[in-house]
């Protein structure tokens, strides 16, 4: 496991808000040069820490205007082969994320839609209508609010 | 507005925020001056918010990712604001969402 020292953290926080920006101006705001910015950024990679860049879309600007969490349940647990409800879950295009879970649900999802009468037809014709799927619980997002974790 | 075009760029840019230009623009089928200019106007738009880097938190030690539901007491007044307050002193918690729930039974 990687060490880290409160620079590495001060990097990752600035990563985690804002990827796009060079070494040279992320060693600025963490007191670094360009190239050891560079070096750290290049070790924090190699050690799998950074996992990878995501885009982060104004979901609303794009007409999607209601995300809700779903927690599904499996009708018939043991039964079902759970690769192929997890390919249909995620074939599905207003699914974003599709997690298998420990608890109340089998599997937790992201789903977007434009309002809440789209969601229920998403709800209605695409997941409702999957084959191994039971009960299903619906939390619509109100608000989200981002915190540093562990790194903050 | 967007049309086609910005969305085959957005396609493509959330599956390599780190491409350029001119690669994007053989992707989406216009030239890289304008797939550049597109990306230009969506992020002053503020449809880009920004490119975010992903932690992998396992690398880091921790291999648990738990995902706490916490129903409000509703007879309490200031119980919203409790649940906030104790959560900025949690230092492992790093998203906490509002819902509204309901239940489905089929």
């Amino acid at each position: 496991m990687i060490a880290l020292d409160d620079t590495d953290r001060a990097i990752l926080r600035e990563l985690t808000h804002d990827a796009g920006q060079g070494a040279g101006a992320l060693g600025r705001v963490v007191g670094l040069s360009q190239p050891a910015t560079w070096r750290r950024i290049k070790r924090l990679t190699e050690a799998g820490v950074i996992a990878g860049k995501r885009l982060d879309l104004d979901l609303e600007a794009l007409g999607l205007g209601v995300t809700v969490f779903l927690g599904v349940k499996l009708a018939l647990r043991g039964r079902t082969a759970l690769g192929d409800v997890e390919r249909a879950l995620a074939a599905i295009p207003e699914v974003q994320t599709v997690e298998h879970v420990l608890g109340l649900y089998d599997y937790r999802l992201r789903v977007v839609a434009r309002d809440i009468a789209d969601f229920e037809r998403i709800l209605r014709r695409r997941i409702m209508t999957l084959p191994g799927v039971g009960e299903v619980e619906a939390n619509v997002l109100l608000s989200e609010e981002r915190l540093g974790g562990p790194i903050g | 507005m967007l049309d086609d075009i910005d969305r085959r760029i957005l396609r493509n840019l959330q599956g390599d925020p780190d491409l350029a230009s001119a690669d994007l623009a053989t992707r989406v089928g216009t030239s890289s001056a304008v797939a550049w200019r597109r990306v230009q106007r969506m992020k002053d738009a503020g449809v880009i918010r920004a490119t975010r880097a992903d932690i992998n938190w396992s690398a880091l030690g921790y291999s648990v990712e738990v995902s706490l539901r916490i129903t409000l007491e509703k007879t309490a007044a200031n119980a919203f604001d409790e649940v906030m307050a104790e959560r900025a002193r949690s230092p492992r918690c790093w998203k906490s969402r509002r819902f509204w729930a309901v239940s489905i039974c089929v």
